[in-house]
């Protein structure tokens, strides 16, 4: 009679682990339109899986270890979309992100809801770095935003700025505006490595009409900037940059460089920047950069 | 009047298993498979002139037989799908909802099974028959708390109390 009883179902696991970092992150790709959430909610479920999905950031790991001894790479690599992961994964493999982290340069990639992987994806890469930072509190919590703001524009007094979750999440181009306004960075850098190109502009006209601020807009190179139009670029006043010399595999070291230069260095040194007014592209660069971009262009 | 009609029989490809089985597949059906397509074009496997007979069996040192017969099968019902245009692709909202119904049914099997499709698949490069796995292992996981994704995929808890607290108050944000 026993062996006439039905034996209950019983499911053999998915082996989710066993599959490749990189499948599992398409696996996740498609799990739920907030992705970030469940990704995280999936790497508090074991260590391994943190640790796993981490040890595709190893390259940041070396790099940083090599030279801040205290450094730690965390989980948090596994918090960014595909796309942006492995552009941001490029970028680290040229060694320049530490750079950007250390030197207090800022990289928004803006999907907004990418904006809180993207923080704390960085924040390994600067948390232990000799800059001091004061927190903002987030709803109520302390959140990586703060370190990371903060450690960008060093030298400003923030402390405990309440934001509210939602400043992330469904970040608005008015709520960054205000954020501009508030911590009046010299120059953002732009990476626009997501499809939505009219958000994106939407963003860089209202960040180019803030105070203060430059934008350089680095374009990619099958989405050319020309896209954008003149009546935009007159909205942006001189304000914006753009530069479409492509991201990926067709940006390389040196265009990495270019750009840190560019973005921090040139603007400040510019005549135009000194008499008040935004340099061109073009009057940023050296002689040889700008025949060697010309000529690019001219291709 | 009557014409001869010039039968031509499809011209068919042999791909074999790791485990030594030899299947003959249409090149047509199986052109989805974008290692196997490099393959056959790198090895000018298209030539007319080499017979199925005298033509090398292309080896798929990854996938086994039952795989392999289950992934012509999906090839064979997708034959007529249009070409993916990956940029359009990559464009689209990911979403699970919009599994094929044949291919529901195809890949209710045992996780086993969809395991190695999903790993065939991904070697294969077929990613019609990738997207769709990945779907269905996305749906399992769609709407589930941590700890039922740890029991759904035998994830063994190996946070101490003290650091799962820790997360769960850096990720409280996630969960409000």
């Amino acid at each position: 009679f026993l062996l006439m009883e039905p034996i209950p179902h019983l499911p053999i696991p998915f082996p989710l682990l066993e599959l490749s970092l990189e499948l599992i992150d398409y696996v996740f790709s498609f799990a739920d339109n907030k992705t970030l959430l469940l990704l995280r909610k999936v790497c508090t479920t074991t260590k391994s899986v943190v640790d796993g999905l981490a040890s595709i950031g190893s390259v940041i790991e070396e790099i940083i270890m090599k030279e801040e001894e205290n450094s730690v790479c965390t989980v948090t690599l596994c918090l960014l979309k595909r796309q942006s992961r492995l552009f941001l994964l490029r970028l680290m493999n040229t060694k320049h992100i530490y750079e950007w982290g250390i030197s207090e340069r800022i990289l928004f990639n803006l999907t907004f809801d990418e904006i809180p992987g993207f923080l704390l994806l960085l924040k390994p890469l600067i948390s232990n770095t000799q800059i001091n930072y004061a927190r903002i509190d987030w709803s109520g919590r302390d959140y990586v935003l703060t370190d990371l703001l903060t450690n960008f524009y060093s030298g400003l007094q923030v402390e405990n700025l309440k934001l509210r979750p939602q400043f992330a999440m469904d970040m608005k181009w008015n709520r960054l505006e205000k954020l501009v306004r508030t911590f009046r960075p010299e120059c953002i850098l732009f990476f626009f490595v997501v499809s939505d190109f009219n958000k994106s502009l939407a963003i860089i006209g209202k960040m180019a009409e803030t105070p203060a601020v430059s934008v350089i807009d680095v374009g990619r190179s099958d989405e050319p900037t020309p896209g954008i139009g003149p009546v935009v670029m007159e909205v942006l006043r001189n304000r914006c940059w753009f530069l479409s010399m492509g991201y990926g595999p067709t940006l390389t070291l040196a265009d990495v460089n270019f750009l840190i230069r560019v973005s921090l260095n040139s603007f400040k040194m510019s005549p135009s920047a000194q008499s008040g007014k935004s340099p061109t592209f073009l009057e940023t660069l050296s002689p040889a950069e700008r025949a060697c971009r010309l000529e690019r262009a001219g291709e | 009047f009557l014409f001869p009609i010039k039968m031509t029989s499809p011209r068919m490809i042999k791909l074999t298993s790791n485990d030594d089985k030899t299947f003959e597949v249409e090149r047509d059906v199986i052109k989805q498979s974008v290692t196997v397509n490099t393959l056959i074009t790198d090895l000018n496997m298209d030539d007319e002139d080499v017979s199925v007979e005298n033509q090398m069996a292309i080896p798929l040192p990854n996938v086994d037989a039952a795989t392999l017969e289950m992934v012509i099968t999906w090839c064979k019902q997708h034959r007529e799908d249009p070409p993916r245009n990956e940029e359009e692709e990559e464009k689209k909202e990911k979403r699970t909802d919009d599994i094929p119904e044949w291919d529901k049914t195809f890949l209710d099997v045992e996780q086993s099974v969809l395991f190695a499709l999903i790993l065939a698949a991904n070697y294969m490069d077929i990613k019609g028959l990738l997207d769709n796995c990945c779907k269905t292992v996305a749906n399992m996981i769609k709407g589930k708390t941590p700890d039922e994704i740890r029991k759904h995929f035998n994830i063994k808890n190996d946070f101490t109390p003290e650091e799962e607290e820790q997360i769960r108050k850096e990720n409280a944000w996630c969960e409000d």
